[in-house]
């Protein structure tokens, strides 16, 4: 007998669905799983047939046994098929009414015992399902994840037997009540600029930062602030519109690290993963693909602490994400795309030691191991970041003073003010921040003065900038002067610009 | 020694045979031998075909149970077998079968059917 339910595969961070074909005929024994399964799912056979016999139904051990996940060239990973395919066993065979099987889609892996387990991608599933106009049977550990689906009809299960039970009519399960996703302005961070001593030029780089979306290079000796700013860069970010937060909650989701008790994204990430990280560590893949650092950061902040202590290729895969919000992963038979949308903050010392250029204490470096040092940040990729500060020592005597900096919320406020202009300027293009306009962009919404030309250009030649500073100077001069209020680039706005540019001066 | 082995061997499958009919089987071969292979007892159950190994063990303890000696190889070659049957027979291959050890334990006076082996 044939039987045919539903179930869903992810792919990147989407869901696809999945026909699951279930057949038994008479002749050799044997169950077979075909449709490009991988081991994990092969190994379903063995979960399927513990369960189904320990939940108190027949195992059909007579037969042959085929199923068939369609389409067949999608790689199918994961345990979630487990609950789909013992259903469609069991409808085959006819130990239950086959009816409204092609309502639903089924997610869950089962335990021997016959228990649903977890699933991590259920939220994809859930869009999924919504889009294809399925109903959806999920684990009752996944419950909490679909809540914020609107139009979704989630029944909950914690059994096979349940399950059997509810398809067939026997029992009432009520379905995930909607609940609607708090507004980000409502989630508190427990850190706060406030907490922040001194500092005052690198607080108002950030903010230049997060009102503008540039990347951003902290320099430093150790002990000086670097991660505790950086720390603190989400807090000062526009609250995650409904958008955004979705499109986070799916990267969560799919990397399986949603659970009930933090069922959705609301804060913007922060993600500051050690220099030891590999590349699909930071970047996404391996051989079951998940996303990577890079993608767990997006719409928030990815901190990256001893910058140039990273594996060299490593830091090479940030250039694609940092250009075009996403990530893709090529691999053999099919390359996926992990949305990467993400601020970088990166930290380094000066010098090996950390204390070139340090007040108090002395650098013991030579010339040629700071140079090799620098050397290890390429060109292209400094290229991404358009504000480098230097973050010094805070003397003591600073440290033990009483007094309290501008809490995040009224910075937030600023950045939030200097985002409502860009919004504006850029509608209808593709871009949403200064930090990303094109040099045909950048003439058209920033004409200069002659006296702010003249003064861009003594502080090029003075200071010996590269080329390439020139149009970071005026993006970040845009910024400045949105925060500003300012319809035009004025002197001073320019002006704090260059102050940003501390490694094309000094280092490099 | 080999004869003996024979004999202990025709008299758990004396006793495997018995238990099955008492169980409703109907019995249809016994040692059915090919070149490739055997089969201890051929019976059919209302629509199946059912294959039957037959192991014995005097001592439990020190040779753990029957049933751990059929490996997968063992299992294997009695599909092989199992289909050889049914050509000889003349049967379409589209029939249930079942694959079933059993166990038989003298001193303890116990025999005991496992349905399902893979």
């Amino acid at each position: 007998m044939f039987a045919r339910t539903y179930s869903g595969v992810i792919v990147g961070v989407d869901a696809h669905l999945v026909e699951v074909e279930a057949d038994t005929s008479l002749g050799l024994p044997h169950f077979n799983v075909v449709g490009l399964p991988d081991a994990s799912v092969q190994e379903a056979r063995e979960r399927v047939r513990s369960a189904i016999k320990n939940s108190g139904f027949d195992f059909p051990y007579n037969k042959r046994l085929t199923i068939n996940l369609a389409p067949a060239d999608i790689r199918k990973e994961g345990s979630f098929f487990d609950l789909s395919i013992a259903i469609g066993l069991l409808a085959a065979t006819e130990q239950l009414d086959r009816g409204n099987l092609g309502d639903f889609v089924i997610i869950g892996e089962l335990a021997l015992e016959g228990t649903v387990r977890g699933v991590s991608g259920a939220f994809s599933i859930a869009l999924m399902a919504r889009r294809e106009r399925k109903k959806l049977i999920i684990p009752n550990q996944n419950a909490e994840e679909v809540a914020f689906i609107e139009g979704v009809e989630a029944y909950p299960v914690s059994s096979l037997a349940e399950t059997v039970a509810f398809l067939s009519g026997n029992i009432e399960i009520s379905p995930v009540p909607f609940r609607e996703m708090p507004k980000g302005d409502e989630v508190a961070y427990d850190v706060d600029f406030s907490d922040v001593k001194g500092q005052e030029h690198a607080k108002r780089a950030l903010e230049v930062a997060a009102a503008g979306g540039h990347n951003v290079l902290l320099i430093g000796p150790p002990g000086a602030g670097k991660t505790m700013l950086a720390k603190r860069l989400p807090t000062i970010l526009p609250p995650l519109s409904l958008e955004e937060a979705l499109e986070t909650t799916k990267v969560y989701s799919v990397a399986g690290l949603l659970s009930n008790n933090t069922p959705i994204v609301l804060q913007r990430p922060f993600r500051s993963p050690h220099h030891t990280i590999s590349t699909p560590g930071l970047a996404g893949g391996g051989t079951v693909p998940r996303p990577g650092e890079i993608s767990l950061a997006h719409n928030g902040v990815l901190f990256l602490d001893e910058f140039p202590e990273f594996r060299r290729d490593s830091l090479e895969v940030l250039r694609q994400p940092l250009e075009e919000g996403y990530v893709s992963i090529s691999r053999a038979k099919l390359t996926i795309t992990y949305p990467a949308r993400f601020t970088l903050v990166a930290a380094m010392n000066p010098c090996p030691c950390g204390y070139f250029g340090d007040l108090a204490k002395a650098c013991t470096c030579s010339p040629t191991q700071i140079h090799k040092y620098l050397a290890k940040i390429s060109g292209p990729l400094l290229d991404r970041i358009d504000i480098h500060i230097e973050v010094p020592r805070i003397p003591q005597e600073k440290l033990l003073q009483e007094t309290v900096g501008e809490s995040s919320e009224r910075i937030r406020k600023r950045v939030a003010r200097a985002r409502e202009i860009q919004a504006r300027r850029f509608e209808g293009t593709n871009i949403h921040f200064n930090a990303h306009m094109n040099s045909r962009q950048i003439r058209e919404f920033c004409p200069l003065s002659s006296e702010v030309k003249e003064v861009l250009r003594s502080a090029i030649s003075k200071l010996d900038l590269s080329a390439r500073a020139y149009d970071r100077i005026i993006k970040v001069a845009r910024t400045i002067a949105d925060l500003d209020g300012s319809e035009n680039i004025e002197v001073y706005h320019i002006g704090e610009a260059i102050q940003y540019r501390a490694l094309d001066r000094k280092f490099w | 020694m080999g004869d003996n082995k024979v004999r202990k061997g025709r008299f758990g499958e004396e006793i495997a045979r018995r238990f099955l009919q008492a169980l409703g089987y109907e019995i249809i071969a016994l040692n059915f031998r090919t070149k490739i292979g055997e089969i201890d007892i051929i019976a059919k159950d209302e629509e199946d075909f059912v294959f039957v190994e037959v192991k014995m063990r005097e001592d439990v303890d020190k040779w753990g149970l029957p049933a751990e000696a059929v490996t997968s190889h063992k299992r294997e070659k009695m599909k092989d077998v199992a289909l050889l049957y049914l050509q000889k027979q003349g049967v379409k291959k589209e029939v249930g079968m079942r694959f079933e050890v059993v166990e038989v334990l003298p001193k303890l006076g116990k025999a005991r059917l496992i349905r399902d082996i893979f």
